[in-house]
Protein backbone atom coordinates (compact mmCIF):
# COMPACT_ATOMS: atom_id res chain seq x y z
CA UNK A 1 0.00 0.00 0.00
CA UNK A 2 1.62 3.39 -0.84
CA UNK A 3 0.38 6.30 1.25
CA UNK A 4 1.46 9.81 0.13
CA UNK A 5 0.80 11.76 3.54
CA UNK A 6 1.28 15.08 1.59
CA UNK A 7 -1.21 14.38 -1.21
CA UNK A 8 -3.37 12.16 1.32
CA UNK A 9 -4.12 9.61 -0.90
CA UNK A 10 -3.67 5.67 -0.37
CA UNK A 11 -3.05 3.18 -3.22
CA UNK A 12 -3.78 -0.47 -2.38
CA UNK A 13 -2.25 -2.88 -5.57
CA UNK A 14 -4.91 -5.95 -6.52
CA UNK A 15 -3.81 -8.08 -8.41
CA UNK A 16 -5.51 -11.23 -10.41
CA UNK A 17 -3.15 -14.39 -11.00
CA UNK A 18 -3.92 -17.38 -12.38
CA UNK A 19 -3.35 -19.25 -15.26
CA UNK A 20 -3.71 -18.71 -18.85
CA UNK A 21 -7.50 -17.78 -19.86
CA UNK A 22 -8.71 -18.69 -16.47
CA UNK A 23 -11.30 -15.25 -16.49
CA UNK A 24 -8.48 -12.76 -14.95
CA UNK A 25 -9.43 -9.98 -17.85
CA UNK A 26 -13.11 -11.59 -18.14
CA UNK A 27 -12.95 -10.44 -13.79
CA UNK A 28 -11.28 -6.89 -15.10
CA UNK A 29 -13.86 -6.40 -17.84
CA UNK A 30 -17.07 -7.10 -15.97
CA UNK A 31 -15.94 -4.58 -12.98
CA UNK A 32 -14.69 -2.22 -15.11
CA UNK A 33 -17.94 -2.06 -17.00
CA UNK A 34 -19.98 -1.67 -13.71
CA UNK A 35 -18.10 0.73 -11.94
CA UNK A 36 -19.70 5.05 -12.43
CA UNK A 37 -17.76 6.84 -15.01
CA UNK A 38 -16.63 9.51 -12.27
CA UNK A 39 -14.99 6.65 -10.28
CA UNK A 40 -12.61 5.00 -12.77
CA UNK A 41 -10.01 4.89 -14.82
CA UNK A 42 -9.58 4.10 -18.59
CA UNK A 43 -9.09 -0.16 -18.38
CA UNK A 44 -5.66 -0.37 -20.16
CA UNK A 45 -4.96 -3.33 -21.88
CA UNK A 46 -1.94 -4.65 -24.13
CA UNK A 47 -1.57 -6.95 -26.27
CA UNK A 48 1.32 -9.25 -27.36
CA UNK A 49 2.38 -8.10 -30.79
CA UNK A 50 3.36 -11.98 -32.04
CA UNK A 51 0.68 -14.21 -30.63
CA UNK A 52 -2.09 -11.44 -30.48
CA UNK A 53 -3.23 -12.98 -27.26
CA UNK A 54 -4.11 -10.15 -24.22
CA UNK A 55 -1.12 -9.74 -22.13
CA UNK A 56 -1.88 -7.36 -19.20
CA UNK A 57 -4.82 -5.06 -17.99
CA UNK A 58 -5.00 -2.73 -15.76
CA UNK A 59 -7.64 0.08 -14.50
CA UNK A 60 -7.43 2.38 -11.12
CA UNK A 61 -10.84 2.92 -9.43
CA UNK A 62 -11.31 5.58 -6.83
CA UNK A 63 -13.14 3.72 -3.70
CA UNK A 64 -13.55 7.31 -1.71
CA UNK A 65 -12.33 8.41 1.65
CA UNK A 66 -10.47 6.31 4.67
CA UNK A 67 -9.28 7.86 7.67
CA UNK A 68 -9.15 11.26 5.80
CA UNK A 69 -6.93 9.66 3.06
CA UNK A 70 -8.54 9.52 -0.31
CA UNK A 71 -8.37 5.57 -1.61
CA UNK A 72 -7.19 4.64 -5.04
CA UNK A 73 -7.00 0.88 -5.91
CA UNK A 74 -5.07 0.00 -9.07
CA UNK A 75 -6.03 -3.63 -10.59
CA UNK A 76 -4.24 -5.99 -12.57
CA UNK A 77 -3.84 -9.23 -14.13
CA UNK A 78 -0.91 -10.72 -14.86
CA UNK A 79 0.11 -12.47 -18.25
CA UNK A 80 -0.42 -16.64 -18.05
CA UNK A 81 2.07 -17.65 -20.48
CA UNK A 82 4.49 -19.20 -18.56
CA UNK A 83 7.40 -17.55 -20.47
CA UNK A 84 6.26 -14.17 -18.77
CA UNK A 85 8.33 -14.63 -15.55
CA UNK A 86 9.76 -11.04 -15.24
CA UNK A 87 6.57 -9.56 -15.93
CA UNK A 88 4.35 -11.33 -13.58
CA UNK A 89 7.30 -10.68 -10.86
CA UNK A 90 7.23 -6.79 -11.37
CA UNK A 91 3.06 -7.29 -11.11
CA UNK A 92 3.46 -8.32 -7.89
CA UNK A 93 5.81 -6.24 -6.41
CA UNK A 94 4.30 -4.27 -3.93
CA UNK A 95 0.82 -6.06 -4.32
CA UNK A 96 -1.55 -5.52 -1.39
CA UNK A 97 -3.89 -8.42 -2.39
CA UNK A 98 -4.86 -11.28 -4.75
CA UNK A 99 -7.55 -12.63 -6.29
CA UNK A 100 -6.49 -16.60 -7.62
CA UNK A 101 -8.40 -17.12 -10.62
CA UNK A 102 -8.46 -21.17 -11.30
CA UNK A 103 -9.69 -22.69 -13.96
CA UNK A 104 -12.74 -25.20 -12.86
CA UNK A 105 -12.16 -26.48 -16.65
CA UNK A 106 -10.94 -30.53 -15.88
CA UNK A 107 -8.36 -30.01 -18.30
CA UNK A 108 -6.72 -27.17 -16.61
CA UNK A 109 -6.17 -28.68 -13.36
CA UNK A 110 -2.50 -29.01 -13.53
CA UNK A 111 -1.99 -25.60 -15.45
CA UNK A 112 -3.84 -24.29 -11.71
CA UNK A 113 -1.12 -26.11 -9.80
CA UNK A 114 1.51 -24.64 -12.12
CA UNK A 115 0.44 -21.32 -11.89
CA UNK A 116 -0.24 -20.84 -7.94
CA UNK A 117 3.26 -22.64 -7.33
CA UNK A 118 4.74 -19.65 -9.64
CA UNK A 119 2.98 -16.73 -7.26
CA UNK A 120 3.88 -18.69 -4.30
CA UNK A 121 7.92 -18.51 -5.74
CA UNK A 122 7.72 -14.89 -6.87
CA UNK A 123 6.55 -13.91 -3.70
CA UNK A 124 8.88 -15.72 -2.62
CA UNK A 125 11.50 -14.23 -3.83
CA UNK A 126 10.28 -10.76 -2.94
CA UNK A 127 10.92 -11.63 0.31
CA UNK A 128 6.76 -12.59 1.28
CA UNK A 129 4.88 -15.17 2.08
CA UNK A 130 1.83 -16.18 0.68
CA UNK A 131 -0.27 -16.26 3.78
CA UNK A 132 0.86 -12.64 4.80
CA UNK A 133 -0.55 -11.24 1.84
CA UNK A 134 -4.51 -11.11 1.92
CA UNK A 135 -6.15 -13.32 -0.68
CA UNK A 136 -9.30 -15.18 -1.55
CA UNK A 137 -9.75 -17.86 -4.36
CA UNK A 138 -12.07 -17.77 -7.26
CA UNK A 139 -13.23 -21.02 -8.54
CA UNK A 140 -14.23 -19.97 -11.78
CA UNK A 141 -16.22 -21.07 -14.93
CA UNK A 142 -18.08 -23.42 -12.32
CA UNK A 143 -20.53 -23.54 -15.29
CA UNK A 144 -17.83 -25.94 -17.93
CA UNK A 145 -19.26 -29.65 -17.96
CA UNK A 146 -17.39 -31.95 -15.32
CA UNK A 147 -16.35 -28.97 -13.14
CA UNK A 148 -13.37 -29.86 -10.97
CA UNK A 149 -15.51 -30.21 -7.76
CA UNK A 150 -14.89 -27.47 -5.03
CA UNK A 151 -13.46 -29.87 -2.86
CA UNK A 152 -11.32 -30.98 -4.84
CA UNK A 153 -10.14 -27.44 -5.83
CA UNK A 154 -9.86 -26.59 -2.28
CA UNK A 155 -7.77 -29.57 -1.40
CA UNK A 156 -5.06 -28.83 -3.66
CA UNK A 157 -4.79 -25.17 -4.37
CA UNK A 158 -6.24 -23.95 -0.77
CA UNK A 159 -4.98 -25.66 1.89
CA UNK A 160 -5.02 -22.58 3.79
CA UNK A 161 -8.71 -22.06 3.57
CA UNK A 162 -8.41 -18.94 2.49
CA UNK A 163 -11.84 -17.21 1.54
CA UNK A 164 -13.05 -18.75 -1.67
CA UNK A 165 -15.71 -17.78 -4.19
CA UNK A 166 -17.40 -19.62 -6.82
CA UNK A 167 -17.90 -17.82 -10.49
CA UNK A 168 -19.19 -17.59 -13.85
CA UNK A 169 -16.78 -14.60 -14.53
CA UNK A 170 -18.42 -14.56 -18.39
CA UNK A 171 -21.67 -13.98 -16.55
CA UNK A 172 -20.74 -11.78 -14.19
CA UNK A 173 -21.27 -14.45 -11.20
CA UNK A 174 -19.10 -13.95 -8.19
CA UNK A 175 -17.06 -10.78 -9.96
CA UNK A 176 -18.81 -8.46 -7.56
CA UNK A 177 -18.45 -10.59 -4.34
CA UNK A 178 -14.61 -11.84 -5.06
CA UNK A 179 -13.32 -8.03 -5.37
CA UNK A 180 -15.33 -6.59 -2.44
CA UNK A 181 -13.95 -9.43 -0.15
CA UNK A 182 -10.39 -8.92 -0.95
CA UNK A 183 -11.30 -5.30 -0.60
CA UNK A 184 -12.15 -5.36 2.78
CA UNK A 185 -9.34 -8.56 3.50
CA UNK A 186 -6.94 -6.16 2.41
CA UNK A 187 -8.20 -2.86 4.85
CA UNK A 188 -8.38 -5.45 7.48
CA UNK A 189 -5.13 -6.41 7.45
CA UNK A 190 -3.72 -2.98 7.61
CA UNK A 191 -5.24 -1.98 10.44
CA UNK A 192 -4.27 -5.37 12.36
CA UNK A 193 -0.85 -5.32 11.21
CA UNK A 194 -0.06 -1.65 10.76
CA UNK A 195 -2.68 0.69 11.50
CA UNK A 196 -0.64 3.35 10.43
CA UNK A 197 -3.73 4.92 8.50
CA UNK A 198 -5.18 6.15 11.83
CA UNK A 199 -1.64 6.65 13.03
CA UNK A 200 -1.19 9.43 9.91
CA UNK A 201 -5.14 10.51 9.91
CA UNK B 1 19.49 20.72 -2.83
CA UNK B 2 18.53 18.06 -5.13
CA UNK B 3 17.31 14.90 -3.81
CA UNK B 4 19.27 11.57 -4.89
CA UNK B 5 18.47 8.11 -4.43
CA UNK B 6 21.34 5.55 -5.56
CA UNK B 7 20.55 1.91 -6.47
CA UNK B 8 21.47 -1.42 -8.36
CA UNK B 9 19.36 -3.03 -11.44
CA UNK B 10 20.60 -6.30 -9.24
CA UNK B 11 18.84 -5.70 -6.07
CA UNK B 12 15.94 -3.36 -7.62
CA UNK B 13 14.54 -3.97 -10.93
CA UNK B 14 13.80 -1.02 -12.99
CA UNK B 15 10.02 -2.04 -12.81
CA UNK B 16 10.49 -1.27 -9.51
CA UNK B 17 11.80 1.97 -9.98
CA UNK B 18 9.57 3.41 -12.16
CA UNK B 19 6.27 2.11 -10.28
CA UNK B 20 7.54 3.96 -7.72
CA UNK B 21 8.41 6.81 -9.60
CA UNK B 22 5.37 6.81 -10.93
CA UNK B 23 3.79 6.44 -7.10
CA UNK B 24 5.56 9.16 -5.72
CA UNK B 25 5.12 11.69 -8.51
CA UNK B 26 8.34 12.20 -9.10
CA UNK B 27 9.72 14.50 -10.93
CA UNK B 28 13.83 14.84 -12.17
CA UNK B 29 16.30 12.39 -14.03
CA UNK B 30 16.36 8.47 -13.76
CA UNK B 31 20.28 8.02 -14.90
CA UNK B 32 21.22 4.35 -15.70
CA UNK B 33 24.66 3.36 -16.02
CA UNK B 34 26.39 5.27 -18.27
CA UNK B 35 24.16 6.00 -21.15
CA UNK B 36 21.10 5.75 -20.14
CA UNK B 37 18.16 8.38 -19.17
CA UNK B 38 14.70 9.28 -18.59
CA UNK B 39 13.31 12.37 -17.55
CA UNK B 40 9.97 12.58 -15.52
CA UNK B 41 7.25 15.13 -15.25
CA UNK B 42 5.17 14.76 -12.02
CA UNK B 43 5.65 10.82 -12.12
CA UNK B 44 5.22 10.83 -15.99
CA UNK B 45 8.07 9.21 -18.77
CA UNK B 46 8.15 12.57 -20.54
CA UNK B 47 12.16 11.88 -22.26
CA UNK B 48 13.89 8.58 -22.46
CA UNK B 49 17.36 7.97 -24.25
CA UNK B 50 19.71 5.06 -24.11
CA UNK B 51 22.74 6.04 -27.01
CA UNK B 52 21.39 7.67 -29.83
CA UNK B 53 17.64 5.50 -29.19
CA UNK B 54 15.12 8.29 -27.99
CA UNK B 55 11.64 7.83 -27.02
CA UNK B 56 9.49 4.74 -26.37
CA UNK B 57 11.80 2.36 -27.97
CA UNK B 58 14.70 3.69 -25.24
CA UNK B 59 11.92 2.61 -22.75
CA UNK B 60 12.12 -0.45 -24.30
CA UNK B 61 15.63 -1.03 -24.42
CA UNK B 62 16.17 0.04 -20.76
CA UNK B 63 14.45 -3.34 -19.80
CA UNK B 64 17.08 -5.48 -21.08
CA UNK B 65 19.77 -4.05 -18.84
CA UNK B 66 20.21 -6.38 -16.41
CA UNK B 67 22.91 -5.54 -14.08
CA UNK B 68 23.62 -1.36 -13.85
CA UNK B 69 23.40 1.40 -11.07
CA UNK B 70 20.90 3.52 -11.13
CA UNK B 71 20.38 6.69 -9.59
CA UNK B 72 17.22 8.79 -9.28
CA UNK B 73 17.96 12.71 -9.48
CA UNK B 74 15.05 14.17 -8.14
CA UNK B 75 14.26 17.87 -9.68
CA UNK B 76 12.39 19.98 -11.93
CA UNK B 77 9.56 18.70 -14.17
CA UNK B 78 11.24 17.39 -17.26
CA UNK B 79 9.76 18.61 -20.11
CA UNK B 80 7.44 17.32 -22.93
CA UNK B 81 4.41 14.88 -23.56
CA UNK B 82 4.13 12.05 -21.63
CA UNK B 83 5.63 8.82 -23.36
CA UNK B 84 2.42 6.85 -22.58
CA UNK B 85 0.74 5.56 -19.73
CA UNK B 86 3.59 4.48 -16.44
CA UNK B 87 2.16 0.62 -15.95
CA UNK B 88 2.02 0.06 -19.99
CA UNK B 89 5.09 1.28 -20.20
CA UNK B 90 6.32 -1.22 -17.61
CA UNK B 91 4.43 -4.06 -18.34
CA UNK B 92 5.43 -3.49 -22.26
CA UNK B 93 9.44 -3.43 -21.29
CA UNK B 94 9.03 -6.76 -18.53
CA UNK B 95 7.23 -8.63 -21.94
CA UNK B 96 10.25 -7.41 -24.06
CA UNK B 97 12.31 -8.38 -21.37
CA UNK B 98 10.82 -12.10 -21.10
CA UNK B 99 10.35 -12.59 -24.89
CA UNK B 100 14.55 -11.62 -25.35
CA UNK B 101 15.25 -14.52 -22.37
CA UNK B 102 12.92 -16.62 -24.17
CA UNK B 103 14.62 -15.94 -27.93
CA UNK B 104 18.16 -15.60 -27.16
CA UNK B 105 18.96 -19.23 -26.66
CA UNK B 106 16.74 -20.33 -29.58
CA UNK B 107 18.56 -21.67 -32.88
CA UNK B 108 16.83 -20.72 -35.87
CA UNK B 109 16.65 -21.11 -39.64
CA UNK B 110 15.31 -19.60 -42.66
CA UNK B 111 12.49 -20.86 -44.21
CA UNK B 112 11.23 -18.17 -46.28
CA UNK B 113 11.91 -14.51 -46.17
CA UNK B 114 12.16 -13.66 -50.05
CA UNK B 115 9.66 -10.40 -50.52
CA UNK B 116 9.69 -9.61 -46.27
CA UNK B 117 10.17 -6.57 -45.53
CA UNK B 118 13.11 -6.60 -42.81
CA UNK B 119 14.29 -3.30 -40.76
CA UNK B 120 17.93 -3.26 -40.92
CA UNK B 121 18.59 -4.52 -37.46
CA UNK B 122 16.21 -7.35 -38.12
CA UNK B 123 17.84 -8.20 -41.47
CA UNK B 124 21.30 -8.44 -39.70
CA UNK B 125 19.87 -11.16 -37.80
CA UNK B 126 17.81 -12.85 -40.20
CA UNK B 127 21.47 -12.92 -42.60
CA UNK B 128 23.18 -14.40 -40.05
CA UNK B 129 20.95 -17.11 -38.78
CA UNK B 130 22.64 -20.49 -40.05
CA UNK B 131 20.91 -23.31 -38.14
CA UNK B 132 23.52 -23.93 -35.48
CA UNK B 133 24.45 -20.28 -33.62
CA UNK B 134 21.59 -18.81 -31.54
CA UNK B 135 20.03 -15.89 -31.79
CA UNK B 136 21.54 -14.23 -28.87
CA UNK B 137 25.40 -14.69 -30.65
CA UNK B 138 23.95 -13.80 -34.13
CA UNK B 139 22.47 -10.57 -32.75
CA UNK B 140 26.07 -9.25 -30.95
CA UNK B 141 28.01 -10.20 -33.72
CA UNK B 142 25.56 -7.95 -35.98
CA UNK B 143 25.41 -5.43 -33.26
CA UNK B 144 21.36 -5.46 -32.98
CA UNK B 145 19.50 -4.28 -30.23
CA UNK B 146 17.24 -6.32 -28.71
CA UNK B 147 14.53 -4.53 -27.90
CA UNK B 148 14.27 -3.94 -31.95
CA UNK B 149 14.44 -7.61 -32.91
CA UNK B 150 12.24 -9.32 -30.48
CA UNK B 151 8.91 -8.35 -32.30
CA UNK B 152 9.65 -8.70 -35.87
CA UNK B 153 11.29 -12.15 -34.59
CA UNK B 154 8.51 -13.78 -33.27
CA UNK B 155 6.32 -12.81 -36.12
CA UNK B 156 8.46 -14.37 -38.59
CA UNK B 157 8.87 -17.07 -36.27
CA UNK B 158 4.93 -17.22 -35.83
CA UNK B 159 4.23 -16.40 -39.80
CA UNK B 160 6.28 -19.36 -40.46
CA UNK B 161 9.40 -17.71 -42.21
CA UNK B 162 11.69 -18.77 -39.80
CA UNK B 163 11.21 -22.03 -37.83
CA UNK B 164 13.08 -23.21 -34.57
CA UNK B 165 15.68 -25.90 -35.40
CA UNK B 166 15.06 -28.79 -33.20
CA UNK B 167 18.55 -30.41 -32.83
CA UNK B 168 20.82 -27.90 -33.34
CA UNK B 169 24.34 -28.74 -34.27
CA UNK B 170 25.52 -26.66 -32.14
CA UNK B 171 23.55 -27.09 -29.22
CA UNK B 172 25.86 -26.58 -26.42
CA UNK B 173 26.72 -22.93 -26.66
CA UNK B 174 29.29 -22.78 -24.52
CA UNK B 175 31.28 -24.51 -26.87
CA UNK B 176 31.60 -21.56 -28.69
CA UNK B 177 33.50 -19.98 -26.45
CA UNK B 178 35.80 -23.15 -26.06
CA UNK B 179 36.66 -23.76 -29.67
CA UNK B 180 38.30 -20.91 -30.03
CA UNK B 181 40.91 -21.20 -27.31
CA UNK B 182 42.39 -18.26 -25.34
CA UNK B 183 41.58 -16.08 -27.43
CA UNK B 184 38.00 -16.61 -26.38
CA UNK B 185 38.48 -15.02 -23.39
CA UNK B 186 38.82 -11.63 -25.52
CA UNK B 187 36.03 -12.27 -27.96
CA UNK B 188 33.51 -9.85 -28.18
CA UNK B 189 30.16 -11.69 -27.54
CA UNK B 190 29.66 -13.81 -24.53
CA UNK B 191 28.12 -17.57 -24.90
CA UNK B 192 24.08 -17.53 -24.39
CA UNK B 193 22.47 -19.93 -22.25
CA UNK B 194 21.56 -23.28 -23.37
CA UNK B 195 17.62 -23.46 -23.89
CA UNK B 196 15.56 -23.75 -20.24
CA UNK B 197 18.51 -21.76 -18.46
CA UNK B 198 17.63 -18.70 -16.82
CA UNK B 199 20.54 -16.36 -17.98
CA UNK B 200 21.91 -16.08 -14.24
CA UNK B 201 22.66 -12.82 -11.92
CA UNK B 202 26.20 -10.64 -12.91
CA UNK B 203 27.27 -10.53 -9.44
CA UNK B 204 25.95 -13.91 -8.01
CA UNK B 205 27.72 -15.27 -10.83
CA UNK B 206 31.06 -13.55 -9.77
CA UNK B 207 31.11 -14.63 -6.45
CA UNK B 208 30.52 -17.88 -7.36
CA UNK B 209 32.95 -17.87 -9.62
CA UNK B 210 35.83 -16.39 -7.07
CA UNK B 211 34.80 -19.16 -4.18
CA UNK B 212 35.50 -21.73 -6.70
CA UNK B 213 38.29 -20.23 -7.96
CA UNK B 214 39.80 -20.06 -4.13
CA UNK B 215 39.17 -23.89 -3.41
CA UNK B 216 40.80 -24.49 -7.06
CA UNK B 217 37.38 -25.38 -8.30
CA UNK B 218 38.54 -24.88 -11.74
CA UNK B 219 35.25 -26.10 -13.84
CA UNK B 220 32.99 -24.20 -11.35
CA UNK B 221 35.15 -20.85 -11.78
CA UNK B 222 35.20 -21.24 -15.08
CA UNK B 223 31.29 -21.57 -15.96
CA UNK B 224 30.56 -19.13 -13.63
CA UNK B 225 32.42 -16.08 -15.13
CA UNK B 226 30.89 -17.18 -18.35
CA UNK B 227 27.80 -17.04 -16.70
CA UNK B 228 28.88 -13.35 -15.30
CA UNK B 229 29.92 -12.62 -19.07
CA UNK B 230 26.40 -13.91 -20.17
CA UNK B 231 25.27 -11.22 -17.94
CA UNK B 232 27.19 -8.67 -18.42
CA UNK B 233 29.07 -8.81 -22.24
CA UNK B 234 32.80 -7.68 -22.58
CA UNK B 235 32.92 -7.34 -18.64
CA UNK B 236 36.66 -6.75 -18.12
CA UNK B 237 36.31 -8.34 -14.51
CA UNK B 238 34.79 -11.32 -15.83
CA UNK B 239 36.77 -11.47 -18.70
CA UNK B 240 40.35 -11.09 -16.52
CA UNK B 241 38.82 -13.82 -13.96
CA UNK B 242 38.16 -16.17 -16.49
CA UNK B 243 41.62 -16.08 -17.97
CA UNK B 244 43.57 -16.49 -14.66
CA UNK B 245 40.95 -19.17 -13.95
CA UNK B 246 42.23 -20.83 -16.92
CA UNK B 247 45.81 -20.11 -16.23
CA UNK B 248 45.38 -21.67 -13.11
CA UNK B 249 43.87 -24.78 -14.70
CA UNK B 250 46.31 -25.09 -17.28
CA UNK B 251 49.46 -24.99 -14.50
CA UNK B 252 47.95 -27.16 -12.64
CA UNK B 253 47.40 -29.75 -15.33
CA UNK B 254 51.31 -29.24 -16.60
Amino acid sequence: MRMNPRKRTLTVKIVYYGPGLSGKTTNLQVLHGRFPADNKGALVQLDTESERTLFFDYFPLALGNLAGFKVKVDFFTVPGQSFYHATRRAVLDGVDGIVFVADSSPSREEANGVSHGDMVRNLDGSGRKLEDVPHIYQWNKRDVRGAIPVKVLERTLNPEQALSVEAVAKDAVGVFETQSLLIRAVFNHVRAQQGWVRKHA
Amino acid sequence: MPEILLGHLHHVSLASVLQLAEGESFSGWIRIGEKSKMGFSNGNITQASIGDLVGVAAVREQFLIKSARFVLDKGQPVDGPALGHVMSLVMDGCRIADEWHRLCPMVLDVVEVDGVALQPDVHGVVDGLDGSRCVFEIAMKVGARGSGVVDPLLMLLENGNLAEVADPKHELVDDWFFQSGDQSVDAPAPTPAPSNRPIPEYYDALDTGRVALKIREFATAEAAFLDALLARPEDRIATQNLRRTRQLRDLELS
